[in-house]
């Protein structure tokens, strides 16, 4: 199904995790405690509670990164001034959490510790933004490094319903809510930071929509046809194989297409979390002649078929076989969470890494959130040649080693295969370890007739008599002094 | 499946003449409640298209895909698009009648304009517009150079000799995406959301000890 008018229409919430809740009720509230604690239901996060072995020596970060989002409560019925302003980003590591359900005894450590204090004050180890507000609000602050689940059980939580609802633990509350108090009411407010769930071209025209794109300087038409390519039941999937089903994340919204959940950064350009996305598919982004966003689906239908000398060509056609663009190894991780050290007891597999040294809290260990794959042919012939990504200090069989990892942080797959995803998500296994050639060539106007991000077929230009089944035009000069367009054109190898 | 008709296309490969037209589209007033399009080159000879404000050089437009590949590491780039024309009269400085104040309205600055590219190609049926190609573009400056000798009339008849500068370079680019995309996230963009939704607050958020 295309994306739809309704979505066009939007402006930015057409995939947008509003509230980023089915719905919020207060529903508990243990006022014997010297630490109250609320419950609340309908919490619905991108990315459930990572749930590491027994013996894992788990640690969070101190580098958060994603924006999450922060409880706070206050005996105001409308939003507290300046709230907004107030955002409390914690950017130093605070305790693991003791939330995640309703029993005295915590689940086992996966969340930072919400605490809550007057804004005024420094809170904890956390880094707060003054709040404007005269008034004191208080906050629960929850900070990983992505929007989660926060883990309540069914079990601790039966009379409340789902999976989802949480129960936040409180240092301490506004006097209006303490026995006695003379107040007797406070209202529970939540920040939201902006995040999207959808397919990566609907997810990226979502977030340039939000960011203020009107959609009339979108390709919404391309968009669609982008979209459509992951739908399970008709579309194309790139990449797809027969074990497709297999790689989809058991996640609520997800069981119908190849979905991505993703967040921004304070202080982060919109073209920074666009190209993260877009790196999680293979479809290529562009601002087309004409001013407009558009997006070319990796699967889409050919926009020219046949080309060849007589076809407008003049002055020249140059090319080359370049490796460039060849990749044969990849080791990826995904999500995002708690960093993991690992067991130091523990003796680690042949296959298996502990990450040692992670920045940014991107990946993961064990077999869990973390695969590598590799063309054995192309390396044989090529060298290891490893996907774009970032240094990592793991330890394999015992010992340290630098490697490159691939990360793509808003996939939430944690169920699925992670091996059969990795080409999946990266490519034709085959086709991404072989040499391809990239054309220049040089037409007059006829070469109007498509445009940048076009797919070709049946190109025949080049002087090795070959005639190449799938190309894709990545860069058009327009020189119109000479009314002359020169095409690069990048080949997609056969994925054989 | 093409971008260009049968005819064009046919057009082009026949040889058919290409024009092109080149204008600025300028705010009226301060509040750029309304603009105005002047034509400074048509593509063919007649009365807007002045021999001394002719397009003296077409220029290059670039495109570029961000990401072709896995492994390219790109960066996303404004299309830029510059002209040259001809000012031989200061046509193009900033006055009362040029393309920036065409009406004498409202002096715009030529960073509150566009420049707009057009492209046809003669088909029998008269000239037909290649749409996927127009383009329009923020101007970014425009820069004057050269000089030339020119002779004025004032009004009283007699002649006097003026030195002006007789090339205008136009240069814009393709601002409407970009100007998204080079915004930054801010802890303001958030939404704050009450949690008691039925709008029943004591129900849920009232707790009296």
């Amino acid at each position: 199904m295309p994306l739809g008018s309704s979505f066009w229409n939007a402006a930015g919430d057409g995939c947008r995790w509003i509230h980023n809740t089915v719905a919020y009720r207060i529903g508990f509230f243990f006022s014997g405690e010297s630490k109250p604690r609320v419950g609340i239901l309908g919490w619905k996060g991108f990315q459930e509670s990572y749930s590491l072995g027994g013996d894992s020596n788990n640690a969070a970060s101190n580098e958060s990164i994603y924006d999450t989002g922060y409880f706070f409560a206050a005996n105001n019925s409308t939003i507290p001034t300046g709230a907004p302003t107030g955002v409390a980003i914690v950017s130093k590591a605070i305790q693991l959490a003791s939330v995640g359900s309703g029993g005295s005894t915590a689940p086992k450590p996966q969340w930072k510790e919400i605490k809550i204090g007057p804004s005024s004050s420094a809170i904890v180890q956390g880094e707060l933004q003054p709040n404007n507000n005269a008034t004191a609000i208080y906050r629960a602050i929850y900070q990983n490094g992505f929007l989660d689940n926060l883990g309540g059980t069914a079990t601790n939580f039966t009379s409340f319903g789902g999976q989802r609802d949480i129960l936040m633990r409180f240092g301490q509350l506004p006097p209006g809510l303490l026995a006695g108090a003379s107040e007797t009411r406070a209202w529970f407010w939540h920040y939201n930071p902006w995040a999207w769930f959808g397919t990566v071209p609907q997810v990226i025209a979502d977030i340039v929509m939000k960011a203020g794109l009107d959609v009339e300087y979108i390709n919404t038409e391309a968009f669609d046809t982008a979209h459509d390519a992951y739908d399970l039941s008709t579309g194309d999937i790139p990449f797809s194989s027969a074990a497709d089903a297999t790689r989809l994340p058991s996640w609520p919204g997800c069981a119908t297409k190849f979905e991505i959940g993703c967040s921004r950064k304070i202080g982060e350009q919109v073209i920074n979390l666009i190209l993260d996305c877009a790196f999680h598919a293979r479809d290529m982004y562009y601002v087309d002649e004409s001013g407009k966003f558009s997006v070319s689906s990796f699967t889409r239908q050919p926009s020219h078929i046949g080309l060849s000398l007589i076809d407008g060509v003049i002055n020249f056609v140059s090319w080359v076989m370049t490796t460039n663009y060849i990749f044969n190894t990849s080791i990826c991780g995904w999500g995002s969470g708690v960093r993991v050290s690992g067991d130091p007891s523990a003796e680690v597999g042949a296959g298996e890494f502990m990450v040692n040294s992670e920045p940014d809290l991107r990946s993961y260990t064990g077999s869990k959130l973390f695969a590598s794959y590799e063309n054995v042919v192309s390396v044989a012939k090529h060298g290891k040649v490893s996907l774009l990504g970032g240094d990592r200090i793991v330890t394999v069989g015992g010992k340290s080693k630098n490697i490159r990892l691939a990360h793509f942080p808003f996939l939430f797959d944690k169920h699925a295969n992670g091996v059969s995803l990795i080409p999946h998500v990266h490519g034709f296994a085959v086709s991404d370890g072989i040499a391809r050639r990239v054309i220049t060539i040089s037409q007059d106007f006829r070469a109007l007739d498509w445009g940048i991000g076009a797919k070709l077929t049946g190109v025949s230009v080049t002087d090795d008599a070959a005639t190449i089944a799938d190309c894709r035009c990545i860069e058009r000069a327009y020189d119109f002094d000479r009314l002359t367009v020169e095409s690069v054109l990048m080949e997609v190898p056969p994925n054989t | 499946m093409g971008k260009l008709t049968a005819g064009q296309l046919a057009a082009f490969t026949s040889g058919q003449p290409v024009r092109q037209v080149w204008s600025i589209r300028a705010p009226m007033l301060a509040d750029h409640s309304a603009y105005t399009t002047t034509v400074l080159d048509d593509g063919v000879f007649s009365a807007v298209a002045d021999p001394r404000r002719r397009v003296l050089k077409a220029g290059t437009r670039r495109h570029k895909v961000w990401n072709p590949h896995p492994m390219s590491d790109g960066r996303p780039e404004a299309v830029r698009y510059a002209i040259e024309v001809a000012n031989g009269d200061g046509y193009f400085h900033l006055k009362t009648g040029s393309p920036w104040n065409p009406f004498g309205l409202y002096d715009a600055a030529p960073a509150e304009c566009f420049l707009i590219h057009q492209i046809y190609v003669q088909e029998a049926s008269g000239w037909s517009e290649i749409t996927h190609m127009r383009f329009e573009g923020l101007v970014l400056s425009v820069e004057y150079s050269g000089s030339a000798a020119m002779t004025k009339r004032d009004l009283g008849g007699v002649a006097v000799p003026q030195e002006v500068s007789n090339v205008a370079t136009i240069t814009s680019e393709q601002v409407g995406v970009m100007t998204v995309l080079r915004k930054k996230f801010d802890i303001n963009d958030a939404d704050i959301d009450r949690i008691n939704y039925d709008g029943v607050p004591n129900l849920f958020g009232y707790f009296a000890g």
